[in-house]
């Protein structure tokens, strides 16, 4: 029995990629980043290192969101290397989740991609693990250290 | 108040334009567009689209260092050596990317200083010198599997010269020879006949292995004078060529304290014409031409940092380096990955762990 192949171009894979998780990259890099200009590049820079790498990335979703995550971190360490602590920008989020933006800024940079990856994107410890480049208990920690710090927070901007 | 949980559900009413055209007219690697007015923004964008075709054969001329023809080859995986893994299985491979890191659990215990075959089907390592231990140079399968050795020290040399560091070895462009250092440069056939001494060079210490050019007409090869660099020596590269017709140097770094460069760690631009190398004085990562001129600086760590064991992507477009702190810094032990663009350009990290050492990255056919 003959078998029909259908090449697909490179390119329509990485658009149908980013039509798929493209948005919500950018929104959670807008939320560990807080800076709209920052998040957007991040991700298009993701994509179009993907795109040049082509059939090379098995997996286009999975690999662009540890791309953009880093890329994302390299921007905010240039500039910013005091204690992960973010540099001030002039993006005023909506009202939804402004303090939930601006007590972000507060946490440390492992603990903000950790929580933003968890409970925004929905990746498990592991998977964040890759992306952020640390071990699955170290997620775990931030996440726990992270949620504790917003919790506080938000309560204390609810009262 | 909603749990933190629930509060990211909002996020969903954040802003997400769509940036396809934005990604499809950009070259990966350039700059971030200034913050200016999105208005701005989308015009250069639209320009950007226009010119593309342009831009990218602009870009064919004017890449640094090109020569591999686009499509030949691809990047396979990255050889590490990772010391903090358990001592059996000290050899790990990762993908391009930093993802898949994992051990070669297949290649025999204490393998160290890996180098892919230049076909990727192969590795050769070795069986390091260690006090009961005379070194050994082993071949086995991508995989680890079928591991032999094929030249045992102890075998040509007398136990004092097996003793002698040993850090690393370089194949042949083509497969069949493999050069190594110990005291001399050494040459021999990939099962371990014909072994024959290249030249004598009387080294005392060895920092790194040494690098085969992509024409085979050169071994390149790192030479310390006056102690290590880093305690007074200079570190400077040497070409050998290959037919035993004479060396020439081809870095000129003084003596630490009065040099502007300390080169060790060569890795040959996939184009045989530049040579990419870790500058011990300053930490960073530079290049220079095969015929000694355009000595370029690609990064600098930041303070308390050291850059280091570039490694060049088969296909020329990329180098990998690593970020290690400074000794007797107080910063953690942490070593990251970086990969930048052959340029310096765009650096991104790949891996954060314990202590990884690149040492090769695996060359394949390309799959178009």
């Amino acid at each position: 029995m003959s078998e029909t192949r259908t090449r697909v171009d490179p390119r329509t894979r990485w658009e149908d990629a980013y039509r798929e998780v493209g948005p919500r990259l950018q929104r959670a890099l807008l939320l560990y980043s807080g800076d709209l200009d920052l998040a957007e590049d991040a991700t298009a820079e993701a994509f179009a290192q993907g795109i040049r790498r082509g059939s090379a990335v098995r997996d286009p979703g999975a690999w662009v969101w540890r791309t953009a995550f880093r890329i994302a971190a390299g921007r905010l360490k240039e500039r910013s290397r005091s204690a992960g602590r973010l540099p001030e920008t002039a993006y005023d989020p909506p009202d939804s989740v402004r303090d939930l933006v601006v007590a972000l800024r507060e946490l440390s940079a492992a603990q903000r991609a950790s929580i933003v990856l968890h409970d925004y994107a929905g990746y498990p410890a592991s998977e964040i693990a890759s992306i952020i480049g640390s071990t699955a208990p170290a997620v775990f920690v931030h996440l726990s250290r992270a949620r504790k710090r917003l919790r506080t927070m938000l309560e204390d901007d609810d009262a | 108040m909603p749990d933190v949980t629930v509060r990211f559900r909002a996020a969903d009413t954040l802003p997400a334009r769509d940036l396809w055209s934005d990604i499809v007219a950009r070259e990966p690697g350039s700059p971030p567009p200034a913050p200016a007015g999105r208005r701005v923004a989308a015009a250069i964008v639209a320009l950007a689209v226009v010119i593309a075709g342009l831009a990218i054969a602009v870009r064919a001329f004017h890449r640094p260092h090109p020569v591999v023809p686009a499509g030949a080859v691809a990047n396979g995986k990255i050889l590490v050596y990772n010391l903090y893994a358990s001592a059996a299985h000290q050899i790990w491979v990762m993908n391009p990317d930093g993802s898949g890191m994992r051990e070669l659990r297949k290649l025999p215990a204490n393998a160290s200083l890996p180098a892919w075959s230049p076909d990727g089907k192969r590795i050769a390592f070795a069986i390091a010198n260690s006090s009961s231990r005379p070194m050994e140079i082993w071949i086995a399968q991508a995989d680890g599997s079928g591991a032999h050795v094929v030249f045992a020290c102890a075998d040509h040399f007398s136990t004092a010269k097996c003793h002698q560091v040993f850090d690393g070895l370089a194949w042949s462009p083509g497969g069949r020879q493999i050069a190594f250092l110990l005291g001399s440069l050494y040459v021999m056939n990939e099962d371990g006949t014909s072994l024959h001494r290249l030249y004598r060079l009387n080294l005392r210490t060895v920092s790194s292995p040494p690098a085969w050019s992509p024409d085979g007409r050169w071994i390149l090869f790192p030479r310390t004078t006056g102690g290590a660099p880093g305690a007074g020596g200079a570190g400077n590269l040497y070409l050998a060529a290959a037919d035993g017709s004479g060396i020439r140097q081809l870095t000129h770094c003084g003596p630490i304290g009065h040099a502007t460069c300390a080169a060790v760690l060569p890795t040959w631009a996939p184009d045989g014409r530049s040579i990419a190398f870790a500058d011990e004085t300053t930490g960073a990562i530079r290049t220079i031409g095969v015929d000694g001129s355009n000595l370029r600086t690609l990064v600098t760590p930041p303070r308390g940092m050291w850059y280091r064991n570039p490694i060049w992507s088969p296909d020329g477009n990329d180098i990998v380096y690593e970020e290690f702190p400074m000794l007797g810094s107080k910063l953690p032990p942490i070593v990251t990955v970086y990969e930048m663009r052959a340029d310096g350009s765009n650096p991104i990290t790949l891996h954060v762990s314990g202590q990884p050492i690149l040492l090769s990255w695996q060359r394949l056919p390309s799959q178009s």
